[in-house]
């Protein structure tokens, strides 16, 4: 059966619109569709419900927004940045992992780490804003 | 073509999504590479996912939004002379030919431009559009002025979009709503006779085909 994509992931609005050229998605690197893949494989597996992951996307981007007063429109972070971030927010509310495991893959990076399911907390901007 | 010619403050030209553009310097882009690999190495590990299902994932929605559906439905009526007269005749029976389906029963017309004629469609109510075939509609579809202007100053509006249409040429506006939908099938380049039914598809931006850009034999991109 050829998969079909859900209206719900295709069609958000706002913030939270995927980023789309004539309609059609926009990626700049590899990591960016395996986490696009990742958090909607594990939504249609049931993992969570899509809005579930949403509420985080929303919370991530309208957060970075509020750092960015300067230049509202200039998000110092981009799109996948924040969508990456949501997923292992999701991933910690359900259980499907641990911060330490989280932890494996950010050595490089430490300052771009979110506090791990911190909900309310809001994270600093990760990256400097280019110019 | 795109859009992207310069608008000024016009209400036509929605603002750019800021997240068009990559962010990350190559350090970061390193960084989070990792950090994804990782995290995919950890869910494969877990059994929640497997490698290959992300690269099927990927490939429906990279193929499957936007108006790569409309795109093929044109391409095929410039092939095929059988095929663009059942389009003309029967939009949404034709579309279906080619496996588009997911219209929630409204009909689809496709108007034709030629040399004599122009077509530009709006939706003055609010912003039907046929999402099967040409993908979400951009933000200045849904914009009052687009919407009110196309009626009045089509050829206006046009001009804004950077298409100035030659005074001989008529120009018909069409205005979708719940029960029809309609798309422009564009005018094929000259130029193009040697290009193969996929390279057409390339060559057929969204905007042609809501009518406000010509297709142009070589895309700015």
């Amino acid at each position: 059966m050829k998969p079909t994509p859900d209206r719900k992931i295709s069609n958000m609005e706002g913030d939270t619109a995927l980023p789309r050229q004539s309609g059609e998605l926009v990626f700049h690197d590899a990591w960016e569709r395996r986490a696009f893949a990742l958090a909607v494989a594990l939504c249609e597996q049931g993992q969570y419900q899509w809005d579930e992951f949403r509420d985080h996307l929303i919370a991530e981007i309208g957060g970075a927004d509020k750092t960015q007063a300067d230049k509202p429109d200039t998000p110092a972070t981009g799109y996948y940045e924040h969508w990456l971030a949501s997923l292992e927010k999701v991933l910690l509310e359900k259980g499907l992992c641990t911060p330490d495991q989280l932890r494996v893959g950010e050595g490089a990076e430490p300052s771009l780490r979110t506090s791990p399911a911190g909900g309310s907390q809001r994270p600093v901007p990760r990256v400097p804003r280019p110019i | 073509m795109s859009h992207d010619h310069p608008h000024g403050q016009s209400a036509h030209d929605a603002p750019p999504n800021p997240y068009l553009e990559k962010h990350a310097t190559p350090e970061q882009t390193a960084a989070l590479e990792k950090r994804v690999r990782a995290l995919e190495s950890l869910l494969v590990a877990k059994g929640l996912v497997s490698s290959d299902t992300l690269d099927k994932l990927v490939e429906t929605y990279e193929n499957d939004l936007g108006p790569i559906n409309g795109a093929k439905v044109v391409a095929r009526a410039w092939v095929d002379p059988a095929y663009k007269e059942r389009l003309l005749k029967d939009a949404t029976a034709a579309i279906a030919e080619l496996g588009f389906s997911g219209l929630q029963g409204e009909h689809m017309v496709v108007v034709e431009n030629t040399p004599n004629t122009h077509n530009l469609v709006v939706c003055t109510l609010c912003s039907c559009y046929p999402w099967p075939v040409l993908g979400l509609p951009p933000t200045w579809f849904k914009d009052a002025a687009y919407r009110s202007r196309s009626v009045v100053d089509p050829r206006g509006v046009l001009r804004d979009f950077g298409l100035e249409l030659d005074e001989s040429t008529a120009v018909k506006v069409w205005d979708s709503s719940a029960e029809i939908r309609y798309m422009v099938l564009p005018e094929r380049p000259a130029g193009t006779e040697g290009l193969s039914e996929a390279e057409l598809i390339a060559l057929v931006s969204r905007d042609s085909m809501i009518g406000v850009a010509r297709v142009e034999k070589n895309p700015l991109h």
